[in-house]
């Protein structure tokens, strides 16, 4: 992997822990103020979908301001139904449906407000439960499996119903909530922080300085954020298993919740496991491989997820082979910014990506750019105002 | 009796019939088993023993039973979801490996393909035993001169209790290869939606039996779409389609060898029982021994899989090919100039087909896809699978073949004509068949 030691990790805390009278005070500076509301933070869907639309809009808060809440600060507030008067727009995300939902969206609409919703999963529709189990590989012997995905599939979908209007991340998510609420949809895509992005431009600094293969491997890195990646990783690993037979030169990173299990055994020290990082340092170690995989199963649930993928690896100069999926497909040019691989072609669309390591540079420098013109934070907030009903000469599904 | 009666009565026999009366009747008393002068006494037998009961210990579940037993047919692993905004057909097939071509994958994916094309819906591969290689997909749609579509799905559906399904739409198609999938689509899916293709002759090549017998039920199922090449016995009710053998892969290559001799082969496998493997050894052996075959004009080659170094009477060691991949096998065949192949149900879509379209004169048996084989390609021979038939049959084969062979001692490459009655293009073999099943997007015609 290559070395980066001019960029060294992180001693890492989650930059959105403030206190509720800070993030009250920010809430209350803009003309328009929004509300988003996220059961409790986490470095995933919290982070993109809140903690990075609050980051934009309070970059110019005198005209929209925000602030985001959580259930442990509705006690604080003096019960759900306190926020209401603070906000001008709910945005309720991902948020599974209860009674202080139910109250917190009821003061809202009591007072002629919106309530949005917004989601980066089809994790709204039973109809849909199945295909999401089988896709994380959820074990079906346990009953109590199916009580616990039932139930939030359908209390998120519950807290969907109460809504307005909805902001999603893709047109093929977009779809899906329309179908199931038959309510306006707006797209404001995932995209990278603040915090992500200095981090990401120093390490894509050093990078350019370190050799190809610098400690005479070049890496093939996956990198899964939740257990259920096993399957998406089994598209590529007859490739890989050829692939690191035929070349001693190679080698695979893991990295979270995936386990490098036979793979490690056969192939040894040419195998590397990390442990789940935190966003940053996950940054860090995507730019220490040469090649970032992608694979991903094809069906309704893995069809909507975001490019978050591409952009993270994009950024810091990684190059990334992918599942041409309804969202990867129109994003990477294939051969130009990435490669995209079907998945009866993984060896092929891998062997050629290895053997294009003299265009390497110039790929690097064009899916870079690619991601910072479209998913930089600063160019994020009209396609924020418009998805929150903020901005009329914005095309968007408006209310 | 009692022993006071005994001597009453001895002493009246001695005094009515005197002393040796007596000692006659004494002996006879003694060496028999009877009681002294009374009739036998039954004798109370003790009771029989009670059945012993079967020890439930050792009964095994039924279910359990036929799981084991015919695991393939067990149903597909299923769960429904909402409809996509493509269709999909989805290819129900045992596997998809290199090491099982042959097995009619290739058409099946041939086919799936094309359908798939044609309705504008996306092509999903199911596979049951084992999952599909990717690589061999690639090379099967490579030798086919197919263009995979870059959202081609691959699903796992394993037989037995499993934590894996599958996902259904309400108006998915389905294709299915083999009984077996047939079976395991028909109980989860309408047979409407289901489109079996015959590619070989299930049942008659399974033994009698259970599995025979769900086979020939699967085949008579009510409302399902059937479809079998058209070089193959006539199935009622199916539709019939055209088996497209590309020029690319099936153009006679063959050379005379360094030693002058031409190539002649047996294609079949000692474990296919309908190829008749050992009736083709059979006829080597004949017809060296009796000239037929003349070892200094013919070396001869065994074309299969699971063969075995087999020497013939007269010495003669005929050269093993085990070709794994579709290209590799068509231009093993195309190397030849003669050949021998059987298929006792009557399919000559196969290895037959192959061999007649690289224009190779061929010895067969004389099913019906072999006679209609037959009447297409010229150089095609049935014949009646007794000896005597076959040895008449092979020596035409071989005069033809050696009339037809370059001069000896050229080693050019002959590229032959293709013969006219058999299909080069999928497209237009296809094309009848995508007709004749309609336009609807829930079921096939």
């Amino acid at each position: 992997m290559l070395g980066l030691e001019s960029v060294p990790p992180l001693a890492y805390s989650d930059p959105w822990q403030q206190p509720l009278p800070q993030r009250l005070r920010q809430l209350a500076q803009g003309r328009v103020r929004v509300a988003y509301f996220y059961e409790k933070p986490d470095s995933s869907t919290f982070r993109y979908r809140v903690y990075n639309m609050v980051q934009v809009l309070n970059e110019q808060p005198h005209e929209v301001s925000a602030g985001y809440f959580f259930l442990e600060d509705l006690a604080q507030l003096g019960g759900p139904a306190a926020l209401a008067p603070r906000a001008d727009l709910l945005v309720i995300c991902r948020t599974h449906y209860d009674h202080r939902i139910a109250q917190l969206a009821a003061s809202f609409k009591a007072q002629g407000k919106r309530v949005l919703f917004d989601t980066d999963d089809l994790v709204f529709d039973t109809r849909y439960a199945h295909l999401l189990f089988n896709t994380l590989d959820v074990y079906p012997e346990d009953p109590r499996n199916w009580d616990f995905w039932f139930a939030s599939i359908a209390r998120i979908g519950e807290t969907l119903r109460l809504c307005d209007a909805a902001i999603t991340t893709t047109e093929p998510l977009a779809e899906r909530i329309r179908a199931f609420a038959d309510i306006p949809v707006a797209i404001a895509p995932n995209f990278l922080n603040r915090e992500q992005l200095e981090l990401s431009d120093r390490l894509y600094e050093a990078r350019r300085q370190a050799p190809f293969g610098e400690d005479g491997l070049v890496h093939l890195g996956y990198f899964s954020g939740s257990p259920s990646h096993n399957r998406d990783f089994a598209l590529a690993l007859p490739a890989l298993y050829e692939l690191l037979e035929s070349d001693p030169g190679l080698g695979v990173v893991v990295v979270g919740y995936i386990e490098a299990g036979p793979l490690a055994e056969r192939f040894g020290s040419r195998v590397q496991r990390f442990e789940f990082q935190d966003f940053l340092n996950l940054q860090r170690l995507i730019a220490r491989v040469e090649y970032n995989l992608m694979p991903l199963q094809s069906n309704a649930f893995t069809h909507c997820k975001s490019e978050l993928k591409y952009f993270d690896a994009a950024v810091v100069g990684t190059l990334s082979i992918a599942s041409p999926t309804a969202t990867y497909a129109p994003v990477i040019d294939h051969g130009r910014t990435g490669w995209l691989a079907p998945a009866h072609a993984w060896l092929q669309v891998l062997r050629d990506a290895l053997t294009q390591r003299s265009r390497y540079a110039a790929m690097a420098a064009a899916a870079r750019e690619h991601a910072l013109r479209h998913y930089h934070w600063q160019a994020q907030r009209p396609a924020i105002l418009a998805a929150l009903g903020l901005a009329p000469d914005v095309a968007a599904d408006a209310a | 009796m009692s022993v006071l009666r005994l001597l009453r009565n001895g002493l009246r026999l001695w005094r009515s019939q005197g002393t040796r009366a007596l000692w006659r009747e004494l002996q006879r008393r003694l060496s028999s088993p009877q009681t002294f002068g009374t009739a036998p006494v039954p004798v109370a037998l003790p009771p029989p023993p009670p059945p012993r009961p079967l020890r439930a210990v050792q009964a095994q579940s039924a279910l359990a039973l036929l799981h084991a037993r015919l695991p393939a047919h067990g149903p597909l692993p299923v769960f429904p979801i909402p409809p996509a905004a493509r269709p999909r057909i989805s290819l129900v097939i045992d596997r998809l490996s290199r090491e099982r071509l042959g097995d009619g994958g290739g058409t099946a994916l041939v086919v799936a393909h094309h359908l798939a094309q044609q309705r504008g819906a996306s092509l999903r591969i199911i596979t049951r035993s084992e999952p599909a290689q990717p690589a061999s997909v690639q090379m099967l749609a490579d030798a086919h001169g197919l263009t995979l579509p870059e959202d081609l799905e691959f699903a796992l559906a394993p037989f037995g209790p499993t934590h894996t399904s599958i996902s259904v739409h309400p108006d998915e198609l389905f294709v299915t290869a083999s009984g077996a999938c047939a079976a395991a689509t028909l109980a989860v899916v309408a047979a409407p939606r289901v489109l079996h293709l015959v590619l070989d002759d299930e049942p008659s090549r399974l033994p009698s039996g259970d599995e025979r017998l769900r086979c020939e039920q699967v085949l008579a199922t009510a409302g399902l779409r059937l479809a079998t090449p058209t070089l193959a016995p006539a199935l009622p009710g199916a539709k019939t389609f055209e088996v497209a053998l590309p020029d690319t892969l099936y153009t006679r290559r063959a050379a005379v060898g360094n030693d002058g001799r031409r190539r002649l082969a047996l294609v079949a496998s000692p474990d296919d029982g309908p190829s008749l493997f050992h009736r083709g050894l059979e006829l080597f052996e004949r017809g060296l021994s009796d000239g037929v075959i003349d070892a200094q004009r013919w070396s001869l080659h065994l074309v299969g899989r699971g063969l075995m170094p087999i020497r013939l009477s007269d010495g003669c060691l005929p050269e093993l090919h085990e070709p794994s991949t579709l290209a590799e096998w068509a231009g093993c065949l195309a190397s030849m100039h003669a050949a021998v192949a059987f298929h006792q149900g009557g399919h000559a879509h196969g290895a037959l087909a192959e061999i007649a379209a690289c224009d190779i004169p061929l010895l067969c048996d004389a099913g019906p896809g072999q006679r209609l084989l037959a009447e297409r390609c010229p150089g095609v021979t049935p014949s009646a699978t007794e000896l005597t038939a076959l040895l008449d049959g092979l020596a035409h084969v071989l005069g033809t073949a050696e009339a037809a062979a370059p001069p000896s001692g050229c080693p050019l490459a002959v590229r032959s004509a293709a013969p006219q009655g058999l299909a080069r293009d999928w497209s237009s073999a296809l094309a009848p068949l995508t007709a004749g099943l309609g336009t609807r997007v829930d079921a096939w015609a």
